[in-house]
């Protein structure tokens, strides 16, 4: 390129190779690293199993093995699935909520200063104290459950939406204003695409938090998976216990990362980056 | 200090032989801080005329960028007025383009989509859009990165996206802010010959914010000097070399005078 020439080699010419090689080994590091630790991890596990025998902790072979199978065929599908049926529920429905009224509190001075304090008092309630009183007036029954999926998944998507609203710069602000938009064309054309990512944040961490709200409340009034792994601690089926615990974070960690997976999709377009993995 | 209509040895033109077509009537503008108000603006009066070339040159933190932003309704002035055309401005219009100091492009658009922001504003029919987009960013000489985002061409040709957008608007005033402050030096030239056919073929009424004192007498009919705390307007100086006007007149020694003396008048105490 000469030095008067203003073009840039588009991102898939020879500069861009280059560069993909090195992230491509950048990654393979990054995951011999992860995949050492892990067998360090999976090491320690089965020397302690070994050690403490299988009343307190069982081996890794025996998870896999006698765990997995008993999952299958012990009727622990139906309410592992059912689990999973509450938790969709619920935190759909804090998503519609949430996101929304984010953007309300994001954008407007009012709302915000009247009702960002309650939902800073969300954040340092612990939600747990609250179940005996949803238990007063939601039941036992699945809604119960629902509402209390709710309630732990509220918080991240809420304030991060809030908060990239409210960060949609300044100068946005003045370019949807300089050409005019009305109030609904500007959110659709700046607003929200500027928070989308800060909102996908959000996303993840309220799905992370539903998880934990969907085993607390089983626990509590014991249902579904809850009650299930309640009675494998007690009679020490530990096996199948682990077996289901692994399942679930499995399952948990995969949706949240989907959803890592579109914020990067999103930030290779341009958008903002959002953030570390 | 106050206005004054020429400096030394300046030829002037009677600002009166067209009517204004904006007009800044007293403006000021103050920010409320802990202890008073600061001052940013004080007594802020001035007139372009249609169809007039106008920079406005001053240090930094003058409020040159607060000035313009009055001007285009985006900050309401704490006190005085500003009319364009026949309407006092409430809010920002369709008919004035905006230039910002900090592009202010859509990073999740490409540079074509940011141009077309505008023909969405202004209503050009969905299936014009990429072609008219297409056809402003070949005037700012940026037709073959239509199809990138903006994090993938630099700040200079980011900005030129800026100026295509607001073009796009065919607008009858164009408010440009430091518009080419990250533009490289020989493409800088190119786009104040572009950006003055463009005014001449247009008509508009251009405002012109920059640091670069040879630009503004090179571009314009007037070239306004604030200074700064509070900023306040120090002079008010015609710029009557014929038009079009070759490269060349930059070292005619009447222009080379005016440079000095804009030069002693942002840097008082220095001398010349
Ligand atoms: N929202 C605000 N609140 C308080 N002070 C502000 C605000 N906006 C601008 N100012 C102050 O107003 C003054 C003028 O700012 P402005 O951006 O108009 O200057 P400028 O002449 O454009 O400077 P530059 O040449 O560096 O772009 C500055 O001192 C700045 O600190
Ligand atoms: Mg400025």
């Amino acid at each position: 390129m000469t030095a008067t020439s203003t073009v840039i080699a588009p991102p898939s010419r020879a500069a861009g190779a280059a560069h993909a090689a090195t992230l491509a080994r950048e990654r393979r590091r990054k995951w011999t690293y992860r995949a050492v630790f892990w067998a360090a991890l999976l090491l320690a596990w089965e020397v302690a199993a070994r050690r403490a025998g299988p009343r307190f902790l069982p081996t890794l072979e025996s998870i896999a093995v006698d765990g997995m199978s008993g999952f299958f065929t012990n009727g622990f599908v139906v309410p592992f699935l059912d689990s999973w049926l509450q938790l969709f529920i619920g935190f759909a429905i804090a998503l519609a909520v949430t996101i929304p009224l984010g953007v309300l509190l994001g954008w407007s001075r009012l709302p915000n200063v009247v009702l960002m304090p309650y939902v800073n008092g969300l954040f340092v309630t612990p939600t747990a104290a609250l179940l005996p009183l949803v238990i007063l007036f939601a039941g036992t029954d699945l809604t119960f459950r629902v509402v209390v999926v709710i309630l732990f998944a509220f918080y991240y998507p809420l304030v991060n939406t809030a908060t990239g609203v409210r960060q949609t710069a300044g100068g946005l602000r003045d370019l949807s204003s300089t050409l005019c938009m009305s109030k609904l064309a500007a959110f659709r054309k700046v607003v929200v695409p500027a928070a989308t990512p800060y909102i996908l944040v959000g996303v993840r961490l309220g799905l992370a938090a539903a998880v934990q709200g969907m085993v607390i409340a089983e626990l509590w009034v014991l249902t579904g998976t809850g009650e299930v792994l309640k009675n494998l601690a007690q009679f020490r089926r530990l096996s199948e216990f682990f077996a289901i615990v692994i399942l679930i974070v499995a399952l948990a960690l995969l949706l949240t990362g989907l959803l890592r997976l579109i914020e990067i999709r999103l930030a290779r377009r341009g958008m903002v980056s959002a953030g570390e993995s | 200090m106050t206005v004054s209509s020429a400096t030394g040895g300046v030829e002037t033109r009677g600002a009166t032989d067209s009517r204004p077509y904006i007009d800044v009537r007293d403006v000021g503008m103050s920010f409320a801080s802990k202890s008073d108000d600061v001052i940013i603006i004080d007594g802020l009066s001035f007139t372009v005329a249609d169809g007039e070339f106008c920079s406005i040159v001053g240090p930094s933190g003058c409020g040159k960028s607060t000035a313009l932003r009055i001007i285009d309704g985006l900050t309401p002035p704490t006190s005085g007025e500003v009319r364009v055309g026949a309407r006092t401005v409430t809010g920002p219009s369709l008919d004035v383009g905006f230039v910002f100091q900090q592009y202010n492009l859509l990073p999740w658009r490409t540079v074509a989509g940011n141009v077309a922001l505008s023909l969405e504003s202004i209503g050009t029919p969905k299936k014009d859009r990429p072609g008219k987009a297409r056809e402003w960013l070949d005037v700012v000489g940026l037709g073959h990165v239509a199809d990138y985002y903006p994090s993938q061409i630099s700040g200079g040709m980011q900005q030129r996206v800026g100026l295509a957008r607001a073009l796009a608007l065919e607008p009858r005033v164009l408010l440009m802010d430091e518009p080419f402050g990250a533009v490289d030096a020989q493409t800088r030239l190119l786009m104040q010959e572009q950006l003055l056919q463009i005014w001449e073929q247009r008509a508009c009424t251009v405002v012109f914010v920059t640091h670069d004192i040879e630009e503004a007498l090179y571009l314009s009919d007037r070239v306004l000097v604030m200074a700064a705390k509070p900023g306040r307007m120090v002079a008010d100086i015609e710029v009557s070399f014929p038009r079009p006007r070759a490269m060349s007149v930059r070292s005619d020694p009447g222009f080379v005078r005016m440079k000095d003396e804009i030069w002693d008048l942002l840097h008082p105490g220095h001398g010349a």
